[in-house]
């Protein structure tokens, strides 16, 4: 007898099934089922991944949704063919917009007007009382293709009788009844983890949840005859299976994608449209003649795109970047699209093929059959415009953005499988706070006795397995950051769309695989701060271009070489800075390599050290040949010729696959994919034999083949395409020309864009300060909005207060008149915003200093008929307030904008007893490797890449510059707590200078003074006060008192000056 | 963001401060024990504190979050005077800041603010004054850091810059206007207490003390013409925890024989601790006039007190429900003091009577899970003539430890509910998945009604 399962339910209806579609496929394989229906609850997101896998396994596989009403039992529906798909997709984005994210309220009256074409299957409710009747009475009127009962044994004890009343009921009402088994896993071992699930859910641990848990664990997929024998009275259920196998055609190979149409002249086909646009703006980009070897490139792509149908694409992504570049937004693409001539042509990507080798069989090949896949960076501010754009142009029923799946992680499992079972607190911290290697086994048996925990205690050995069980499944659905999906079609009728937590947001509900897997198209609209950065300096010098950027500077070149590079883009990191001294960047390549070797992948891959010995000389630059009967003495040559040997990008780790140890294209395209897997376990490990022994074969030392393997896997998700540094690099001749030659600007322009880049407010002010600039302070006379120039210095804007609001500086702009200083007040700004003025010594241009100005101010309220802003008021004589000291300025400038242009708080704390011996950070430009120093600043940067095996390095700043510190393991765990809390550091350790003169100090010694900070606001000496009346009083018990717990203070006391930017 | 709101003496010590976040906190001491603030636990408590304080004077207040207020106003003198009393406050609360002062607001100020020895209001902090971090930090970046800051300026000049708030709060601090402290109520009538300088630590002391107090309260109480239905005992120990006996009568009564055979039976619960230095009795009034007394017989008044003894002394239990799939665990007992909870209608058929321990029977049935034809059970056969079933019942896996080779599936039941042919209704089970070449092993759970 055949038998399948139509009521399958996977673990993407979320926190209630317990198996992944492709475990479930498996299984049913393995059954011998005849087919396989998935049906989650208002949902078809795991459908692609199911098809993926039927596909492989050769399972007949039908997809469905399980439809849960309002005001009506529960349906599944199967659609019969691609229109009724498509209905069923309206229908549940009709339910999803209707509700919040994640949610689906569905109306039997929705269902009715989109039931043509679908197979229903109803599923009793737990009693068959006369409303269910009146139910099927009524519902025997809808027009679907058929309608079914749904039958199941539920080892009740009436089991026998309800079949037999279901059995009557489908006689009565002309309905079949349908086997099934309600399955919410796909083996009986799963029932616990499936109880887990549903207490996540219902937010209980197990005890409590009670009935509400499956009383029994039969809701697996079961085989035919034990199928049969449960349903050995009622057999025409399972013959009636055969009826729905047979009428449903639909599979998901039918979802033809289709892209937009794009406008195209009268009589051109897309082709020859693509063509015409690429020619023109090659014309652009070369004004004189186009370059032989780029014309050819250009006619190969175009003649690979008609072959794969692909203009549209392309044309679709032209239009968007030229809308973008018609409302003035800087847009740059990246990604392996950068290796595209035509995309060049275009102007959707930098990368000139002139200046790079590029390898368009990254982008797009025909073996691949994969859709192109293009991510363009915007302006971070201005992305949303973009994304408006497309929904206007393309309507909400046809654009929306993909969706991630989160998964439960090592963290989240652990944690709710903990609360679940009833765990103690800390007993799950404990695990939860446990970190381990890939590939090692995660809370094995002497991690927990290390942790304080006994691994045979039963309750922890349970929740070790279930919370191993749980990583990997999926918890729920987030949108994409930015890739959209586009279709010619309405998207809601091949997927369904739901509304985001973000307000006028939607998403699909597939991921960005499963958009792959079934062909479809999708745009990355990133954003990018230093796109913005770029735009706003432009903005102020009247540059209309990137392309109008003088090329090849060796002025810039020589301040990257210098390490100079505060506020450039990708360069300005501690690591970066540096390793531009060690690199010498002379060239634009230069700077391509710069960017992309300073990353966790070349860094693990050990290919840093070897790189920088063989550009210094150290070593000979040599590449290992292959026998000469298997190949050309210079096969590698070509490949690693430009990196010096050694593979820096993926491209290259790539082509060593193919020519070295000749990889089939497939093979190495498989192998690409396992470098970029996220997290790959250990899948790049199957790669090894073949990369080494292939090597080896041809005639390579194994040594080398070895280190090849290492270097390839040490990429892991972190080494950068070629195309994608070049198109970075770019960027950083930019930023860093602009800094060079025009510093009041670029810094300017990098305030106003806050937030982005590694650097605080502060810093950026005090490197333009040491570069000359003049600067400044924010001046409700004087100052807009935004920074902007006067007089070729930098005059600080409003944005830089705390809390100022963008609407009152533009009351204070419209209200301001040139002559008048006062004028800027008379406008309709609430009171707290005057405080903000008056706290951050913004109305010193109308005479008043902070406290008198908040003095006055507070008038506002208490005495409203006091005259306030008359023409320069003089200030108030009679009131006795003191006089505010340099160090309580300071300290309020840092806490009402994050900087101040009058000292460095460490320069007027110098003299305290604390920090005697401490040495002014600039001493590090002078002080001899492997001395000893003591230092003190303020923490800037915290940083603890994961590449760096738990060691940690943080910046710290003074009134004479930075200095980087080096923290190892040891010393971050005995010192933790400092690291963590303290704002003001003083360090002791020794010095480390290397050949290029790049000086770090290895910490020995570190102590929190930030409660240093707090007494640069103290009171002055007791003498200068008033005299004090005499005040009722006792003295108070003679006892010592014990130590004062600290009330509650406003967190801006507690923490004065601002957080330190803190990396992974 | 959760942030930590108190910590003890030993987290402090590691370098945790309130006011971090809970993830650095964490950071700092993985090993951190955390609970969520419950801000009414902690003023329970508080009141609690502050009811305890009534032992000093009889007007004390709760100050929330963390302080009490006691106006000692003639009262000093009874504890030794002022020295005395925070003497012997000090050594009930070890950890805690203490000031005296003449007005309300001077006490506050003194003692959350001032330096032992110091009594100048001038020179505490404006924080000292109760006003809100925002004001603080205003008078701050004013220049005003200490009360005495305020004193050059007029009373003009305060009003109009810093607000009639500030101005307000620095009159009640000097005197100049009165505080509003709100105290509580004071306890009731006909309540007796006595304090021993001694503490009380034997059961023959503190059964002393209590029928001397049980013979004076209802002495007043005939006078008073009224009786106690209830009556609290409370015992203040010298470690400032208070222990709490309550009695409930079945009428009112002023029998001072029966109410203190009752009072001594209570003692067993009462822990003195290191002693109790005071003991009162609260009675709850009722009406009772003297012919109360005449004419209700002696054999009644003997039932009811038998009643009282007999609910004093048995701790009785009930059955309440528990949400649970497994038959024997779908009850549980609880006090009888809880509030009686309605079993709820079970949606499967339930035996009316179910074995506190399954009986192993045998059977004949057929594999693999028809119900049985025929059963032993007491060495007596019965042949089964209907049967429903197997409800299928999976174990509650989360209570047993895991073992490979003891499968889930081994030990599920499955019930089916017979009926014999002599009309007997039972409910019996099979545990695990019959296999052919492993008997399984049956047993009975229960009989329907």
């Amino acid at each position: 007898m055949n038998y399948t399962e139509l009521t399958a339910i996977s673990a993407f209806s979320f926190l209630e099934g317990a198996s992944l579609p492709e475990e479930l496929v498996a299984q049913a394989a393995g059954l011998g089922h005849a087919a396989l229906g998935i049906a989650d609850y208002n949902s078809l997101a795991g459908v692609v991944r199911a098809h993926v896998a039927a596909k492989a396994a050769g399972l007949r596989l039908l997809v469905g949704a399980r439809l849960v009403f309002a005001d009506a039992p529960e349906m599944i529906c199967y659609p019969t063919d691609r229109a009724a798909w498509g209905r069923l997709c309206r229908l549940l984005s009709l339910g999803k917009g209707r509700a919040a994210k994640g949610a689906c309220d569905l109306r039997i009256a929705d269902l009715a007007a989109q039931a043509a074409g679908q197979i229903l299957i109803i599923v009793p409710p737990a009693i068959l009382d006369a409303k269910f009747n009146d139910f099927l009475d009524r519902i025997r009127g809808l027009t679907c293709d058929r309608l079914y009962l749904a039958a199941a044994r539920r080892f009740a004890p009436d089991d026998a009788r309800r079949l037999a009343a279901l059995a009557r009921l489908g006689g009565q009402y002309r309905l079949g009844l349908i086997a099934v088994n309600e399955v919410l896993y796909h083996a009986p071992e799963r029932r616990m983890l499936q109880d887990v699930l549903r207490c996540i859910r219902l937010g209980c641990t197990l005890e409590q949840a009670g009935t509400r848990l499956e009383p029994h664990g039969e809701r697996y997929l079961k085989p035919p005859a034990e199928m049969a024998r449960l349903l050995a009275a009622h057999l025409d259920a399972l013959r009636n299976q055969d009826e729905i196998l047979h009428r449903v055609t639909f599979s998901l190979d039918q979802l033809r994608y289709e892209y937009p149409d794009e406008p195209v002249p009268a009589g051109t086909t897309p082709d020859e449209h693509l063509a015409a646009l690429t020619w023109q703006g090659a014309a652009r980009r070369y004004p004189e003649t186009i370059p032989a070897a780029v014309r050819a490139s250009i006619h190969r792509e175009l003649a690979l795109i008609a072959e794969l149908d692909y203009a549209r694409y392309f044309l679709t992504v032209d239009d968007i970047v030229r809308h973008a570049r018609s409302l003035g937004i800087l847009c740059q693409g990246r990604g392996s699209a950068a290796n595209s001539a035509v995309c060049y042509a275009l102007g959707i990507t930098a990368v000139d093929p002139t200046e790079i080798d590029l390898l368009f069989a990254r982008f797009i090949s025909a073996e691949r059959r994969e859709p192109p896949d293009i991510d363009v960076d915007f302006e971070h501010e201005r992305r949303e415009e973009i994304i408006q754009y497309l929904y206007q142009r393309y309507g909400r029923a046809r654009a929306a953005l993909a969706a991630t799946v989160i998964h439960f992680r090592p963290r989240s499992a652990i944690r709710a499988v903990g609360q679940v079972m009833g765990l103690a607190q800390d007993a799950t911290a404990a695990l939860a706070a446990q970190s381990w290697n890939p590939g090692d086994e995660i809370w094995s048996d002497p991690q927990l006795r290390d942790a304080g925990l006994d691994p045979t205690a039963p309750v922890i050995r349970h929740v070790v397995s279930l919370a191993r069980a749980l990583i990997g499944l999926p918890r729920h659905l987030s949108q994409h950051v930015g890739g959209f999906v586009l279709t010619r079609e309405r998207l809601d009728e091949t997927v369904p769309i739901g509304p985001a937590a973000m307000a006028g947001r939607s998403f699909i509900e597939w991921d960005k695989d499963d958009i792959n897997a079934l062909g479809m198209m999708k745009v990355d609209i990133l954003a990018l701060g230093m796109l913005t950065a770029i735009r706003k300096c432009f903005a102020l010098l009247g540059i209309d271009d990137l392309a109008a950027i003088p090329r090849e500077d060796p002025h810039v070149y020589a301040m990257l070489t210098r390490g100079d590079s505060i506020g450039v883009f990708q360069v300005e990191s501690r690591a970066q800075m540096n390793m531009l001294p060690r690199l010498a960047p002379r060239c634009f390549y230069d700077l391509v390599i710069e960017v992309a070797i300073v990353r966790p992948g070349p860094i693990q891959g050990d290919m840093v050290h070897p790189y920088l010995r063989r550009r210094q000389g150290h070593e000979k630059v040599q590449f290992p040949a292959p026998d000469p009967a298997h190949g050309p003495p210079d096969e590698l040559q070509r490949v690693l010729g430009r990196t010096l040997g050694v593979p820096l990008f993926q491209e290259q780790a790539m082509r060593i696959a193919i020519e070295a140890a000749h990889f089939s294209p497939d093979e190495a395209n498989a192998l690409r994919r396992a470098m970029a897997t996220f997290r790959n376990i250990g899948t790049i490990q199957h790669f090894r034999t073949k990369l080494v022994g292939g090597m080896v074969q041809r005639g390579y030392p194994t040594a080398f083949a070895e280190a090849c393997f290492r270097q390839i896997e040490g990429f892991g998700t972190y080494g950068f395409p070629e195309s994608h540094a070049a198109s970075f690099a770019h960027l950083v001749y930019v930023s860093a020309w602009l800094k060079c030659h025009h510093p009041a600007a670029f810094a300017a322009a990098l305030l106003n864009a806050q937030p982005m880049g590694f650097y605080a407010p502060a810093q950026i002010i005090s490197d333009a300060r040491s570069h000359g600039v003049r600067i400044r302070p924010i001046d409700v006379t004087r100052s807009d909005w935004d920074c902007t120039l006067s007089d070729g210095a930098l005059q600080l804007g409003l944005r830089l207060i705390t809390g100022f609001r963008a609407g009152w500086a533009a009351q204070i702009m419209q209200a301001r008149r040139p002559n008048d200083l006062a004028s800027a007040l008379a406008c309709e700004i609430p009171r707290s915003a005057l405080d903000l003025l008056a706290e951050a010594d913004a109305l010193r241009g109308i005479g008043l200093d902070r406290r008198r100005a908040l003095w006055q101010i507070g008038q506002l309220d208490h005495a409203p008929t006091l005259p306030l802003f008359g023409p320069l008021t003089p200030p108030d004589g009679n009131v006795a307030l003191p006089v505010m000291q340099t160090g309580e300025q300071v300290l309020t400038d840092y806490q009402t904008t994050g900087f101040s242009l009058r000292a460095h708080p460490l320069a007027l704390l110098r003299r305290h007893a604390a920090l005697a011996g401490t040495k002014p950070c600039a001493c590090l430009a002078t002080a001899r490797d492997g001395s000893r120093i003591s230092l003190a600043g303020l923490i800037t940067v915290r940083q603890r890449p994961g590449s760096a095996k738990g060691t940690m390095f943080i910046t710290i700043e003074d009134e004479t510059g930075i200095a980087n510190l080096i923290l190892w393991p040891a010393i971050v765990a005995s010192f933790r707590a400092v690291i963590i809390a303290a704002t003001l550091l003083r360090a002791a350790g020794q010095v480390q200078r290397s050949a290029e003169g790049v000086v770090h100090v290895i910490i020995e010694n570190i102590q929190d003074c930030s409660a240093l900070i707090g007494t640069l606001d103290a009171p002055l000496a007791r003498a200068d006060e008033g005299p004090s009346r005499p005040a009722p009083s006792r003295p108070a018990s003679s006892r010592p008192a014990p130590p004062r717990r600290p009330s509650p203070r406003h967190p801006r006391d507690e923490r004065p000056l601002p957080r330190s930017r803190d990396f992974r | 963001m959760r942030r930590v709101h108190t910590v003890n003496a030993a987290a402090r010590a590691r370098g945790v401060r309130a006011d971090l976040s809970l993830a650095d906190a964490s950071a700092i001491c993985p090993n951190l024990l955390t609970w969520p603030h419950d801000p009414q636990q902690d003023r329970e408590a508080l009141d609690r504190l502050a009811l305890w304080a009534q032992a000093v004077t009889p007007l004390t207040a709760a100050d929330p979050p963390d302080g009490i207020w006691l106006d000692i106003t003639g009262c000093a003198h009874l504890w030794g005077g002022e020295a005395g009393l925070m003497a012997r406050l000090q050594a009930r609360l070890p950890g805690a800041r203490m000031a005296i002062a003449d007005t309300a607001s001077a006490a506050w100020a003194f003692a959350r603010y001032g330096e032992p020895g110091q009594n100048d209001l001038h020179a505490l902090p404006i924080a000292a004054l109760g006003v809100d971090a925002a004001t603080q930090r205003r008078l701050r970046r004013l220049g005003l850091r200490r009360i005495g800051d305020l004193a050059p300026l007029s009373r003009g000049e305060l009003l109009a810059g810093c607000g009639a708030d500030i101005l307000a709060r620095y009159d009640r601090a000097l005197g100049r206007a009165p505080d509003a402290v709100h105290f509580l109520p004071a306890p009731t009538d006909q309540t007796v207490s006595e304090q021993h300088a001694e503490p009380l630590l034997t059961a023959a002391q503190l059964g002393g003390a209590l029928t001397r107090l049980c013979t004076s309260l209802c002495a007043r109480l005939t006078i008073a013409r009224a009786g106690m239905t209830a009556l609290t005992a409370q015992f203040y120990r010298v470690d400032m925890r208070l222990e709490t006996l309550r009695l409930g009568f079945s009428g009112p009564t002023r029998d001072a024989a029966h109410i203190g055979k009752l009072l001594h039976n209570g003692l067993n619960q009462i822990d003195p601790g290191f002693g109790v230095e005071i003991i009162r009795l609260e009675p709850v009034l009722a009406d009772m006039p003297d012919s109360q007394d005449d004419w209700l017989a002696p054999a009644a008044m003997d039932a009811a007190h038998t009643l009282d003894l007999l609910l004093a002394r048995a701790s009785l239990q009930r059955f309440a429900p528990r949400d649970s799939h497994i038959p024997e665990r779908s009850a549980q007992r609880v006090a009888i003091s809880a509030p009686p909870a309605p079993f709820p209608r079970p949606v499967r058929p339930r035996p009316a009577v179910l074995f506190a321990r399954p009986a192993p029977i045998q059977v004949i049935a057929e594999w693999p899970d028809d119900p049985p034809r025929m059963i032993l059970w007491r060495s007596q056969r019965y042949r089964v003539i209907r049967a429903d079933g197997p409800e299928r019942i999976g174990r509650d896996w989360w209570r047993f430890a895991p073992d490979a080779a003891d499968t889930e599936a081994e030990r599920m039941r499955d019930y089916y509910h017979i009926e014999t042919s002599e009309g007997l209704r039972l409910w019996i089970f099979r545990v695990g998945i019959y296999a052919p070449e492993r008997s399984a092993d049956w047993f009975i759970h229960g009989v329907f009604a």
